[in-house]
């Protein structure tokens, strides 16, 4: 399986869609999405979009992207710090629906 | 600043945001729906030690534990959204007993946002006079059925009358706060029940009904309901069972439409596609 299709498996996964819905929203057969998560068909930049748009994520992260990942953890990390109840599994789940929205690495302020 | 400056500077801005999405004083209000339309990404995702969080960057995301309560989620999601008002910043709330101290300045601030955004002043008067009740003698259960038109919970809305709006006093607040919430859903069905209950009469504002599956709702005489995700209880015509994510359409005799919304709370993912129906793969 590509980068990509396992990609938009997990953005439609952390959008709570089933494949079904995913290809109504995008007036799609279902089918098609399967063999798109599947890696088995080529996916256009057009779609790309369509599919970054719906699940509300970034399309350099949908393409692989990671940069720019230290700086937000760090400060996440920074925020958590003093909480004592807030369990490592529980900030490593937000940690990945953030890396979802990421794109490119913004210049320093 | 003092904690009667940061509370007039939280009202002030949860009143300046209702005039700038046209919601009016009086209206419920769903924070889903508002921090959605404020282009921020509301996810729901299941993590036990969590309340929330909120992230500015790369764009505005706030993150919910669906294994809360229906009106604490929704409560939870409104202090968020204070927090992105407020630009506070990476915020992440750790799981707190409900009604809980706020711990700083920022954490008050998004805390008492949160309370004038779902339960304005007027909101809560108005909800109380339309069925000409007065708050300071209200009984549990009518207590319950503004907070549910409200979409917060029981006592949160306790807590926010005596504290914030100062309606009740301290003695009368502990007492109702003492009432099990299943103790109370009882008495308006009738009979001990597990599940929530939305007890919609005429004097209900809200454009929208939203529930979970299971949840009953009970509508007044002569209500009409269309639609597939909740179906009329045997031997109650006027009491529905909310069966599967969707939305159906409640006809009131006066005329007035509200739009039932069902969603799963087992639901983890965007807020926006909570009420999504899935659809049968043979259509496709």
């Amino acid at each position: 399986m590509s980068d990509l299709a396992d990609r938009l498996r997990t953005a439609r996964e952390h959008a709570g869609l089933s494949q079904g819905q995913v290809a109504r929203l995008l007036d799609m057969h279902r089918p098609t999405v399967t063999e798109i998560e599947a890696g088995r068909r080529k996916v256009s930049s057009e779609e790309i979009s369509e599919f970054a748009r719906i699940y509300e994520v970034s399309v350099a992260w949908l393409l692989g992207a990671d940069q720019g990942e230290e700086d937000i953890d760090d400060r996440v990390k920074l925020a958590a710090r003093d909480l004592t109840k807030l369990k490592k599994e529980d900030l490593d789940k937000v940690l990945r629906l953030l890396s979802t929205i990421r794109g490119p690495k913004s210049p320093k302020r | 600043m003092n904690t009667r400056e940061l509370s007039a500077q939280a009202v002030l801005a949860a009143g300046r945001l209702r005039a700038e999405r046209q919601i009016g004083p009086a209206e419920a209000v769903c924070p889903y729906d508002l921090a959605t339309a404020c282009k921020i990404k509301v996810s729901f995702i299941e993590a036990p030690s969590l309340e929330g969080m909120y992230s500015p960057e790369p764009r505005p995301a706030i993150v919910v534990n669906r294994l809360r309560p229906a009106g604490r989620r929704r409560f939870t999601c409104a202090h968020e959204l204070g927090h992105h008002i407020f630009g506070h910043g990476f915020r992440i709330d750790e799981l707190g007993e409900e009604n809980s101290s706020p711990t700083s300045p920022e954490e008050f601030l998004a805390q008492r946002f949160a309370s004038a955004l779902l339960m304005t002043k007027i909101a809560v008067d108005s909800a109380f006079a339309r069925r000409a009740w007065l708050p300071a003698t209200a009984e549990a259960e009518q207590f319950f059925v503004v907070a549910q038109e409200l979409g917060v919970g029981f006592t949160t809305l306790v807590t926010n009358v005596e504290v914030n709006l100062k309606s009740i006093s301290a003695a009368r607040a502990d007492a109702l706060r003492r009432i099990p919430l299943p103790k109370i859903r009882g008495k308006i069905v009738g009979h001990s029940i597990g599940a929530d209950v939305f007890p919609v009469d005429g004097q209900w504002m809200r454009s929208t009904v939203d529930v979970e599956i299971k949840d009953l709702v009970i509508l007044p005489e002569k209500a009409e309901f269309s639609g597939t995700c909740a179906s009329t209880v045997p031997g109650a015509p006027y009491t529905l069972i909310a069966t599967s994510v969707g939305k159906g359409i409640i006809k009131l005799q006066s005329g007035r439409q509200l739009s039932l919304r069902v969603s799963d709370e087992k639901f983890v993912g965007l807020a926006r596609y909570r009420h999504l129906e899935d659809i049968d793969d043979e259509k496709l």
